[in-house]
């Protein structure tokens, strides 16, 4: 029995609380909100049909019949395209043909695991008379046991769209049964090779073959449906995994609650399956909105003709009363307070935001907090937020705006927009009164830690937990001091071992990646980081970090980057060098002979609101040349969904399982989850394979994301937030 | 490859974390998770108070204006007192942190605190009408935020209705009232505000209309 990916734990867990709240859930029909089929995306059970979830919804779903698992991950990336990662496990599967082409099964217990991606585009949307059409890939780049391609057209009838028609071409898979020929010519046999690769010739050739089915939407939850497969399940049955007595599936799928749906399924004439899906708007708080407490209203000043007088400056105990009102404030608006100076006219705060996942929501408290302590000569206030002592930005208004506009139905797009965001640097501080305030200097904790690793070829999830202790001291003009020790108590990472052994040929990359088993099997306790770091800011538009010391779990030496990346632009350029060293298995502070100068220059590009950007060119850690692309849908509220790729000068055979790395991150932020005020996110990487070509450094604190979320396009993508 | 999964975090949670740096966010996760499940949001209720049942004791123990704001789809009760004055706006609070806007005529320009907030509103022609008890058309466009926090503004139609005079019985003293009913209608879909005034136009005790999920907040002026 396979569990259930940890994807879809943190997915139940999500959607576990929701439905505490009343919600206005949005009619969902067969339109809006499509069945997902077997394989994640919008389809019956094991067919697709034309159909997308709403624009950037996330799906997970699992399904289980005849020895086989499926588990996906779908996104919808833009309105027409769905994209999927999908994890198979198929229980005595040996798809590989054995010597002399003699079929091989596995032994009972021993599972078959297959990684694969799909995309489904929505080529036409329904209407008028025409019906929906979409075109599919399942497994476009893995190793091919799931390949097949389709078109499919969706027709709804009824005032609610409560039934819907489907029918169908499909090939490779999909064009087994009873085909019509092949129309655009022979599929070449298929080649499993080390997956990942394209198989652009196999592409809609070969037989193609009909499918289809209906569907109906019996209550508002409850909906059945029956299929035509034309899927044979050919190598399955040569392994005995399954068996095809019809080609007609009977399914009935229940809605839970908002998230959940649970299916349950009569499929090819003699066995039963079931699945599991459940369907996440990140765009919709799983549990409340933001109840973060209410903030400290603006105080304006009484109207008066003449100037408002300028005596306080004379005041003997002016600075020390500024500096204990300003500070109690902050800490009732849960800001830390870095830094006060003013003169007669103008005040700047310094504030670093390690609570609010809006930044607009920082500058509104802080905004409101000089409101209320500023004397009222000071008509200018500036807000600097400042990421691990870098001055990032500086906000400037006029108080009597910010008096104005805090109660006006539009008053939030009116601030920003008489809001001044420069770098920093261009302005000159009041020097009449200036405090300081040191801050927290050091910060430590002792808390359990989980790790996981997903999807290995052996297996689909192992894990360890453990206590980790944490310690951090700000030492003063931009050095930090920050070390992570681990100590594991149970789990079964050390059980992982290569199960590719490396790659023989002369020119494959040295095992900087694949080596990670060994530091799992042969350390129990470890230091996992101690670092030495230096922020800077050089010049105006310009952003240094130097790091020393033992920067991850399997390398030690050195990192410098800078960053060039002007407030108010989209575009960001950054150049990254690190010399550094392979660690001892142990853990401790040792390290073995193999060493290499890596780096790389990158540009980040932020695509309108939606989409982030960035391009990787350097020498990765086996000191092979190559780009990183990587693409990320954006929620303004924190959420991230991205994929990437990296291509290198080592071979696809050199490589191994997978031919290139790539993978996908997802960024859930836990105010989301909690509907409370925290910057705190959960963020995942899944690769399908981790090898060796196309590796980098896992190093904490690179300046981009540290930077970006205090400058001008942020904080006006997040601007509705700045009077909550 | 590393994935911090709430199905293990599960099992790592008799393990308290301590110290003053940043959690785990996993233990953050199922802390928050578990907060969310048991119900431990904002809207703890208060003791149960009704505006007509207030001891007259409750209320010579706190100073200055104040006022009692029921929300019956939260399930919450709570005394807000005044903490700000910008213009004819005035803004309250309670001890859990809820915030209230009040404008002219004592009607609802928007809240905080309760998670699906009244981000701002208009309330000039609404409160110009209620002062002189005039009936007929107003409208004003009500902001909220959506889940990408994000600014969704709606323009309603409204037409105010006579109802009337009434008995309120507020803080144990009874007083009649000029009752009015402001029904609206958008895109998005109506609602409806009700308003007891008194011989100024000022709602001394109202039921107004936040957002959906939050549904009416009846407000009551105890003490002005």
């Amino acid at each position: 029995m396979i569990r259930v990916p940890a994807l879809a734990a943190i997915a139940l867990s999500l959607a576990g609380t929701g439905g505490l709240h009343a919600q206005t859930d949005p009619v969902r029909t067969l339109v809006t909100q499509p069945t997902l089929n077997f394989f994640g995306l919008p389809g019956l059970m094991d067919m697709p049909s034309a159909g997308a979830m709403p624009d950037g919804t996330l799906g997970f779903t699992v399904a289980h019949f005849a020895n086989q698992t499926r588990g996906t991950l779908s996104f919808q990336v833009l309105p027409r395209v769905t994209a999927t990662f999908r994890y198979a496990g198929v229980e005595g599967f040996n798809p590989e043909p054995g010597p002399g082409g003699v079929n091989q099964t596995l032994p009972d217990g021993e599972y078959f695991f297959d990684r694969s991606f799909d995309i489904h585009w929505l080529a036409l949307e329904e209407g008028g008379w025409w019906p929906a059409i979409a075109i599919g890939i399942r497994d476009i780049a893995g190793t091919g046991v799931y390949g097949s391609e389709y078109i499919v057209a969706t027709r709804h009838f009824g005032a609610n769209d409560q039934l819907a028609v489907t029918a169908g071409i499909g090939w490779g898979r999909l064009g087994e049964r009873s085909p019509l020929g092949a129309p655009f010519g022979e599929r070449p046999a298929l080649d499993f090779g080390e997956g990942g690769t394209v198989s652009f010739d196999q592409f809609f050739r070969g037989d193609a073959a009909p499918f289809g089915g209906i569907e109906w939407q019996a209550t508002d939850r409850l909906r059945l449906q029956v299929e035509y497969s034309s899927d044979l399940y050919t190598r399955e049955i040569a392994d005995g995994i399954i068996e095809i007595d019809s080609p007609v599936n009977f399914g009935a799928t229940y809605q839970l609650g908002r998230n959940a749906t649970i299916g349950a399924h009569y499929l090819y004439g003699n066995t039963f399956g079931v699945s599991l899906s459940l369907v996440i708007d990140p765009r919709a708080p799983a549990a409340d909105s933001l109840t973060t407490s209410a903030p400290n209203p603006v105080a304006p000043r009484p109207r008066q003709s003449q100037p408002y007088g300028t005596d306080w400056v004379a005041q003997p105990d002016g600075p020390a009363i500024l500096r204990d009102n300003v500070a109690r404030l902050m800490e009732e608006e849960g800001l830390e307070l870095v830094g006060l100076a003013l003169d007669q006219r103008r005040a700047v705060l310094r504030v670093r935001n390690t609570r609010y996942q809006y930044e607009s929501m920082a500058l509104g408290r802080a905004l409101r907090v000089l409101s209320i302590t500023m004397p009222h000569s000071v008509e200018v206030f500036e807000i600097v937020f400042v990421v691990e002592g870098m001055d990032v930005s500086r906000v400037r208004l006029n108080r009597s705006d910010i008096e104005a506009l805090e109660h006006a139905p539009g008053g939030a797009d009116a601030l920003l927009a008489r809001a001044v965001v420069e770098d920093p640097l261009r302005a000159r501080d009041p020097e009449l009164i200036e405090i300081m305030e040191p801050g927290r200097r050091f910060t430590w904790g002792v808390s359990p830690y989980v790790e996981t690793a997903l999807f290995d070829p052996e297996t689909p999830i192992r894990g360890d937990i453990g206590i980790r202790a944490e310690a951090r001291y700000v030492l003063g003009g931009g050095f930090v001091a920050d070390g992570e020790v681990r100590a594991r108590i149970a789990g079964n990472l050390d059980e992982q071992r290569l199960v590719n052994p490396p790659i023989a040929s002369p020119t494959a990359p040295y095992p900087v990646r694949t080596d990670a088993y060994r530091y799992n099997q042969e350390s129990d306790a470890r230091v996992e980081r101690l670092t030495l770091t230096h922020y800077g800011r050089p010049a105006t538009n310009l952003y240094s970090r130097v790091t020393l010391g033992y920067l991850e779990r399997m390398y030690a030496g050195v990192s410098g980057e800078l960053l060039w990346r002007p407030v108010d632009s989209r575009l960001g350029l950054g150049v990254e060098v690190n010399h550094v060293w392979q660690r001892d298995f142990d853990g401790g502070f040792g390290l073995q002979d193999y060493s290499i100068t890596m780096g790389h220059v990158s540009a980040y590009y932020q695509i309108g609101e939606d989409f982030e950007a960035q391009l990787d060119v350097g020498r990765y850690l086996a000191g092979d040349l190559g780009a990183t692309l990587r693409l990320e849908r954006v929620f303004e509220n924190g959420w991230r969904v991205g994929a990437f790729a990296t291509f290198t000068d080592v071979d696809f055979d050199d490589f191994g399982e997978g031919s290139f790395d790539k993978g996908i991150t997802l960024d859930i932020p836990l105010g989301w989850t909690a509907g409370n005020s925290t910057r705190e996110n959960l963020a995942a990487t899944v690769r399908p394979v981790l090898r060796d070509g196309g590796a980098t450094l896992n190093i904490d604190g690179r300046l981009n994301p540290l930077v970006t979320d205090y400058h001008q396009p942020r904080l006006e993508d997040t601007r509705g937030m700045v009077w909550r | 490859m590393a994935l911090r999964s709430f199905a293990f975090a599960l099992i790592a949670l008799p393990l308290a974390a301590c110290g003053t740096g940043q959690q785990d966010p996993l233990v953050t996760a199922v802390r928050t998770i578990a907060g969310g499940v048991t119900g431990g949001t904002a809207a703890a209720p208060g003791p149960q108070l009704t505006a007509a049942t207030v001891p007259p004791s409750l209320l010579a123990q706190v100073q200055g204006p104040l006022i009692l704001v029921e929300t019956s789809d939260l399930g919450g009760t709570s005394l807000l007192t005044q903490v700000g004055r910008n213009g004819p706006d005035t803004t309250w609070r309670s001890p859990e942190g809820w915030g209230v806007t009040l404008g002219e005529a004592g009607l609802l320009r928007s809240t905080r605190g309760l998670g699906f907030d009244l981000m701002a509103t208009d309330v000039r022609a609404t409160a110009a009408s209620l002062g002189q008890r005039r009936a007929g058309p107003v409208d004003r466009a009500m902001v909220h935020v959506d889940g990408e926090g994000q600014e969704v503004r709606v323009i309603y139609r409204c037409a105010l209705t006579h109802d009337g005079q009434e008995s309120v019985t507020i803080a144990g003293s009874s007083r009649t009232l000029t009752r009015m009913t402001e029904t609206c209608r958008s895109d998005a879909g109506s609602l409806q505000n009700v308003y007891w005034l008194d011989g100024s136009g000022r709602a001394v005790r109202s039921r107004q209309w936040v957002s959906p999920e939050v549904g009416h907040m009846q407000i009551t002026a105890l003490r002005g």
